[in-house]
């Protein structure tokens, strides 16, 4: 778990990036800390328990088998990057920007990208259960070919976008707003739409 | 701090393990203790210390007898026992300490008049049905949802934004995205007038 300590700097209300005491924004190491990042996207390393708020990331190529796990990308926006064949275990990328962005072969669970804008972007071949999606923004993107188990759409916002072939068992769509949204050869009537369709306990 | 979240696919309930970095943890709300989840505790937890339960719902303590049978625990939740298993009681402002973790109860009645939400290290909210990730707990009367909303806004929403939300079902949360994005919360009367009042 990326430590929930605040960063040190008078009135910074964001996450310590892990142990130094300071955000990535007030760490005297800031580039440092992105480049080491985004270097360990390329190798496809473990990254585990970090806080990073804000960064921007454009133009990388994660690594086969990167790992993702219990971190924290809120803000972030990445551009033309490619997140295949990796695991987003327990992370946050709530209010994230993702353009031209690709999640091929993936396994998500527990992440959180709530709020977050997806332009252009791919996620196709995954297993994605278990997450918020909730209030997102998806522009001309394609979600097909995914395993959404149990993942929240809730208040979000699908234009152009593609869900064919999905699982949407138990996925939740309450409040959603899809306009040319294809869910051919998915199962949308095991998903939850409205709101009289029970899905709290 | 490390907490691992598990799917009891049995309730479709979160079942949470929470360690500090030397090794001492706890389990939050014992859904449903399945192989997966023991092979959690024994790779990752040197020492099982302690089980917290949000409510007394079965759904969220079914396997506390299975958990009790393994490992010497104590159990912390709003009543003497559960299950027929003596609880250690605790109410709202409880605060625990268990190995490095500071651990604080919270009472949010309205699902059940016993709801606790545990905040963890400061940051981690451990809800329950209290809380979950776009909305709030079914109850029994309006009367009981205007008490859960009540209890929400001024028991939790007071928190810091970036707290995060481990709910006992559904995916994980922050309070910011709750305030922006939850249904339940958005349609609520009492939701209305405080963020009219916000703004004015």
């Amino acid at each position: 778990m990326f430590p929930l300590t605040r960063c040190s700097a008078e009135g910074c209300p964001a996450f310590a990036y892990k142990d130094t005491g300071y955000c990535y924004h007030h760490n005297p190491d800031k580039e440092a800390i992105l480049s080491g990042f985004i270097s360990n996207l390329e190798k496809g390393n473990l990254i585990r328990d970090i806080s990073i708020v804000n960064a921007e990331v454009r133009n990388v190529r994660a690594g086969k088998g990167l790992c993702i796990m219990a971190s924290n990308f809120s803000f972030t926006v990445f551009e033309d990057t490619a997140f295949d064949t990796s695991s987003i275990i327990e992370s946050f990328f709530d209010y994230c920007i993702f353009r031209r962005c690709t999640f091929i072969g993936d396994d998500i669970r527990y992440s959180v990208f709530a709020g977050s804008s997806f332009i252009d972007c791919r996620i196709n071949d995954s297993t994605v259960i278990h997450n918020s999606f909730m209030g997102i923004d998806a522009n001309n993107s394609d979600f097909s070919s995914n395993d959404f188990y149990f993942s929240n759409f809730s208040l979000s916002k699908l234009v152009d976008t593609s869900m064919e072939d999905c699982n949407l068992k138990r996925t939740n769509f309450r409040a959603a707003m899809t306009k040319n949204v294809s869910f051919r050869y998915s199962n949308p009537e095991e998903a939850f739409f409205r709101k009289e369709e029970g899905y709290t306990i | 701090m490390k907490i691992y979240p598990h799917l009891s696919t049995e309730r479709l309930a979160n079942v949470y393990l929470v360690t500090d970095d030397e090794g001492t943890g706890l389990i939050v709300d014992p859904a449903h203790i399945d192989k997966e989840i023991i092979e959690h505790i024994e790779s990752c937890c040197r020492n099982l210390a302690a089980v917290l339960i949000t409510h007394r719902h079965v759904t969220h303590t079914e396997g506390l007898g299975t958990l009790t049978k393994i490992y010497s625990v104590d159990i912390y939740a709003a009543s003497d026992e559960i299950n027929g298993i003596k609880c250690r009681r605790i109410s709202d402002g409880s605060r625990l300490r268990i190995g490095n973790l500071d651990i604080e109860a919270i009472s949010v009645p309205g699902h059940s008049m016993d709801s606790l939400v545990y905040r963890i290290n400061g940051g981690a909210l451990f809800t329950g049905d209290t809380l979950l990730s776009g909305s709030i707990a079914t109850t029994h009367s309006h009367i009981e949802k205007e008490l859960l909303v009540h209890s929400i806004c001024t028991r939790l929403l007071t928190l810091p934004d970036t707290a995060i939300i481990y709910p006992g079902h559904g995916a994980l949360s922050k309070l910011r995205i709750e305030k922006m994005f939850n249904h339940d919360l958005l349609e609520s009367a009492e939701w209305d007038t405080r963020s009219l009042k916000a703004r004015i």
